[in-house]
């Protein structure tokens, strides 16, 4: 017999899976801020596997039904891209604090504080963006896509005096190496939710 | 004279180039490990050079024979992206090498053999999975997701070697200089273990839209 539902599609359920997905990248961030936050030594990365592993169940049963249903809400291309990027943002944090745990007797006491506020910014907006487009509102997307530009912009601008620091004659240069390395991370953090702005806004675009 | 086979597909012509890119990619790893298992290891760059150029040899006949053939089996996309994938095997090997050859001197007795023998079992995973292209239809899925599923642990197990050794680099016990070297080149080695999982990924999508 046809399952005519699975042909001619599951729209709903599209939404469901890429909200869900948004939210495991809002999961970890809010373990990173606890992380960052106690400042210990002895650093749990269970939060940040399990966040990227249920992420990574959503985005291929997001994959899969992309490719088993016959009509989407959305274009394909537009699906699987943001299925993509939201599925690196937990990835992304995942990478950081498994670095973070063993460079920590090296960096004790550095700080990411401004970094990390723009990162829950970043999540916060992103998820926001996601919801709204379930509900088709199209508007309330624009807006939300123009701070996101304007968190991310921000977040350059912490890069560059937090690099400069580093680049301070006389600053250890394996702490230089390490700290880099970390706040590069949370740059793609933030780099990896206005990917998944930009594919929202994109979608915006072709339905306006 | 208007050739049906060449309009109507050459489905084989397909199957053996994406064997061979995938073959060109096994081979380059394999190169790789004889030369990093030598001690003292000195690579020598050819071996490396020419499987990346026949690899992108290959790329290129992939692409021209799409440009030529009408109707493929395999989605145009799907080819496309599997070939790409594959090109960037050998390539990130030659890059390795490269890289590994100008800092001889600061990595000198480093041991690679775990990363290697992930690789090795990587591209043995994606020459198998390219391979079975040819039988597409029904009973396939499974098998594939289970090479998947296989080829997803050994990037897992690449990405925790990843911080073992990080663990060290960055336990002030090194030299700076020989942090950022070793690094660099073990994170090209976990480069060639993600480019493995892409092109199985590639592969499970094809055989999945073809069950």
């Amino acid at each position: 017999m046809i399952n005519f539902q699975r042909i001619l599609g599951r729209q709903d359920e599209f939404f469901t899976l890429l909200e869900a997905s948004a939210r495991e990248g809002a999961t970890s961030v809010a373990a990173l801020k606890r992380t960052l936050t106690e400042g210990k030594a002895s650093i749990s990365l269970k939060e940040f596997a399990d966040a990227r592993r249920r992420d990574k169940e959503i985005t291929t049963k997001l994959e899969e039904m992309l490719i088993t249903t016959f009509v989407t809400p959305l274009e394909r291309e537009d699906l699987e891209a943001l299925g993509e990027a939201l599925y690196k943002i937990p990835k992304t944090v995942e990478k950081f604090a498994e670095r973070y745990r063993v460079a920590f007797p090296q960096i004790a006491g550095a700080s990411f504080g401004q970094q990390l506020t723009l990162v829950e910014q970043a999540i916060e907006i992103v998820l926001k963006m996601v919801e709204a487009l379930r509900e088709g509102d199209l508007g309330d997307i624009k807006g939300l896509q123009n701070k996101l530009q304007t968190v991310e912009s921000e977040a350059d601008d912490v890069l560059t005096d937090f690099l400069g620091s580093l680049y301070e004659p006389g600053f250890p240069s394996l702490k230089a190496v390490i700290l880099k390395e970390l706040s590069d991370l949370l740059e793609k953090v933030i780099d990896r939710c206005r990917d998944a702005g930009n594919v929202i806004s994109h979608v915006l675009l072709k339905n306006s | 004279m208007i050739s049906l086979q060449k309009l109507f597909g050459k489905d084989d012509r397909f199957f053996d180039l994406l064997e061979g890119a995938a073959e060109e990619a096994r081979h380059s790893v394999q190169a790789l490990g004889r030369g990093l298992s030598q001690p003292n290891a000195t690579l020598s760059m050819d071996e490396f050079i020419q499987a990346r150029r026949a690899e992108k040899k290959i790329a290129i006949q992939i692409s021209e024979a799409l440009v030529e053939t009408f109707v493929t089996t395999l989605e145009r996309e799907d080819i496309e992206l599997l070939s790409e994938t594959l090109y960037k095997i050998p390539k990130t090997v030659e890059k390795f090498a490269e890289r590994f050859t100008i800092s001889a001197s600061l990595v000198k007795g480093v041991d690679f053999s775990k990363h290697i023998r992930l690789l090795e079992a990587a591209t043995d995973l994606v020459v198998k999975m390219v391979g079975s292209l040819r039988d597409l239809g029904s009973g396939q899925l499974d098998s594939a997701k289970a090479r998947n599923a296989k080829l997803q642990e050994l990037e897992g197990k690449g990405d925790q070697l990843i911080i073992e050794v990080l663990e060290d680099l960055w336990s002030g016990r090194h030299e700076t200089t020989k942090v950022i070297v070793l690094k660099d080149l073990y994170e090209l080695l976990e480069k060639m273990i993600d480019r493995c999982r892409d092109a199985g990924k590639a592969v499970t999508q094809i055989v999945l839209k073809n069950s």
